[in-house]
Formats: structure tokens, sequence, C-alpha cells
């Protein structure tokens, strides 16, 4: 795997929370998402930015919904996890928690 | 129903880069719909321009050098057939002053003026045949190539006032003054004369 094809940390959180949302993941509840879980503002730019890098590696792909007005007339749309990009996460969870594992600095959950 | 600010809106619509432009601006529409402020748009906006940019940027390194590189050897060619013009169009307006003269009685200011203003018109049209050339050169990422030429005109342009010797008379500050000013128009014609970007709106499909 090349690292153009690894996932980046925003990426990672993206992808998650699309995971987390299932069906209804587009934009709007991204971002909430996000921003709900992290506890900072998210730019809507940055998670599309994110999101087109994803669908590029072939980790995400998309699908356009429904215009609505409170919308502007302007169509949703939808992301959901391919099977390549679950099967990334997995991957990267693994070795994330190698890494986390014994380490005394992280116990107790205090910085 | 709330409407988000016009401008912003239109500025992303004209300019934001992403390839899910439209999926932004209605996500956007939908939250500032839900209560949030004209800051937060205007934020959102921007950091969406930007963002779009140098995603497309970063995907297509090569594509924007050349597309600077082009954008400014049409502007050095440019500059130069503009010169050459002007000083030709200024040798026949002086003859032209002479003969009408004799027959209409006009401001001595008048071949000046004339002049002025035809340089000005010719100025705008250079920069946005240099934008109208790179949008149909580097589409579909046209906005991007643009944008990434613009600042560097922008940058160029701060360096020299930045490396502008302060103890120079005021005469010539009021020249840089002027530079600057119409520098900053010409980035505006650029962007006119790539149409606002207004044909790309394929974006959604052009990945």
């Amino acid at each position: 795997m090349t690292k153009r094809d690894q996932l980046g940390s925003f990426e990672l959180m993206v992808i998650l929370v699309l995971l987390r949302l299932g069906e209804d993941a587009y934009g709007v509840p991204i971002c909430e998402e996000l921003e709900k879980r992290t506890g900072r503002d998210v730019a809507v730019g940055s998670v599309y930015a994110a999101l087109e890098r994803l669908e590029v590696k072939g980790f995400v792909t998309s699908e356009l919904g429904e215009p609505t007005a409170e919308r502007g007339g302007r169509a949703k749309k939808y992301f959901h996890v391919t099977a390549r990009g679950l099967k990334e996460v997995r991957e990267t969870q693994r070795s994330l928690v190698k890494l986390w594992n014994g380490l005394p600095e992280l116990q107790g959950g205090k910085a | 129903m709330t409407r988000p600010p016009r401008l912003a809106k239109w500025l992303l619509t004209h300019f934001g880069c992403s390839p899910n432009n439209d999926a932004v601006i209605g996500d956007l529409d939908e939250r500032y719909r839900q209560g949030r402020s004209n800051t937060w748009y205007w934020r959102q906006v921007l950091l969406a321009i930007i963002t779009g940019a140098f995603q497309e940027i970063s995907d297509h390194p090569s594509l924007t050098l050349r597309a600077i590189f082009t954008g400014w050897a049409l502007l050095l060619a440019g500059g130069f057939l503009f010169r050459t013009v002007v000083v030709y169009v200024n040798k026949i307006l002086r003859l032209e002053y002479r003969w009408t003269s004799t027959v209409i009685p006009t401001h001595p200011m008048l071949s000046a003026g004339v002049l002025i203003g035809l340089s000005l018109v010719l100025a705008c049209c250079g920069w946005a045949t240099v934008g109208w050339i790179l949008k149909r050169i580097y589409q579909p990422h046209e906005k991007a190539m643009v944008l990434a030429f613009n600042t560097t005109v922008l940058a160029a342009l701060a360096f020299t006032i930045w490396t502008l010797d302060r103890s120079t008379a005021a005469m010539a500050h009021a020249t840089w003054l002027i530079g600057l000013g119409g520098n900053i128009v010409g980035v505006l014609c650029t962007l006119m004369g790539a149409g606002f970007f207004r044909t790309s709106t394929a974006n959604e499909f052009r990945r």
C-alpha cells in the first residue's frame, strides 16, 4: 500500500462518522456528528475535501439524493463506506491499538 | 425563510473549486437556516474556497506550475504588445491633436486623457484575455488554475511594495499606488475574462 492510500487522521474521523451514520450520511449530519464527537467547529469545505480524497482512494462511494427547498433546491450527496474502506479502517485500528498499548503516559486518561 | 448572505453565496458558486461545490452550498444553506450566523456563513465560504483550491492545486502540481508559467508568459507578452501599441497611439494622437485643435477648440489635456483612457481599456482587455486563455486551456481545473495564477500576481505585487524604498519621493509612491490599483483591477479583469467560471457547471461529474 502506498502512502497516498493510507488514512489521514481527519479522514479516519470522517470515515468513522460515516460508519456511525449509516444510510443518512450526507454533509450536514456528518459535520454535526464530527462537531458533537470532537467538540470542535468543523469547516464544511474541509469535510468535503476529506470525502473527495477518500472517494479517490476507493474507501467511499457517493450518490446524489433529493433536492430540498431548505437547501436552496440543491441535492444532498450521500456517502457510503466501501468494503475496501472498512478493511482499511480495521487495519488502522489494529495498528493504532498496538501503538497505544503499554504506554504509561496514556494510562489513567489524564494528560 | 432566512436567506444566507448573497455575496458570500455568489463567491462560493463562482470560485468554489470542489467537485462537490453544489453539495457544499446546499449544506451551508441548510445549516444557515438552522440558525447559524452570517459570520459563520462567511467563514465557511472562505474556507471552502481556499480548501477547494488548495486540494485541486495539490492534486495537480505540474498543471498548476504550467498554468502559472502560461499566465506570466501571456502577461509579459501582453505587456510588451501593450507598450508598443500605447507608444504608437500616442504618436498618432499627438499628430491628430495638432490637426483637431485647428478645427475644434480642445482642452490641452485631451490627448493625455484619451491616452490614459485607452491604456486602461487596453490593459483591462489584456488581463481579461489572459483569464480567458487560462480558462480555455486548463478546463476542467480552470478555477484553481486561474486562482493560483492570480495569487502569484498578488504575491509579486506584495513583494514589490514590501521592497519599495521608503525614502523615495511622494511621486514615486503615487506611481506605486497606481500600480497597486492597476494590478488589483487586473486580477479582477482576469477573473472576468474567465467568465467568473460561469460555464463550468459540470463540476459534479468531472471525476
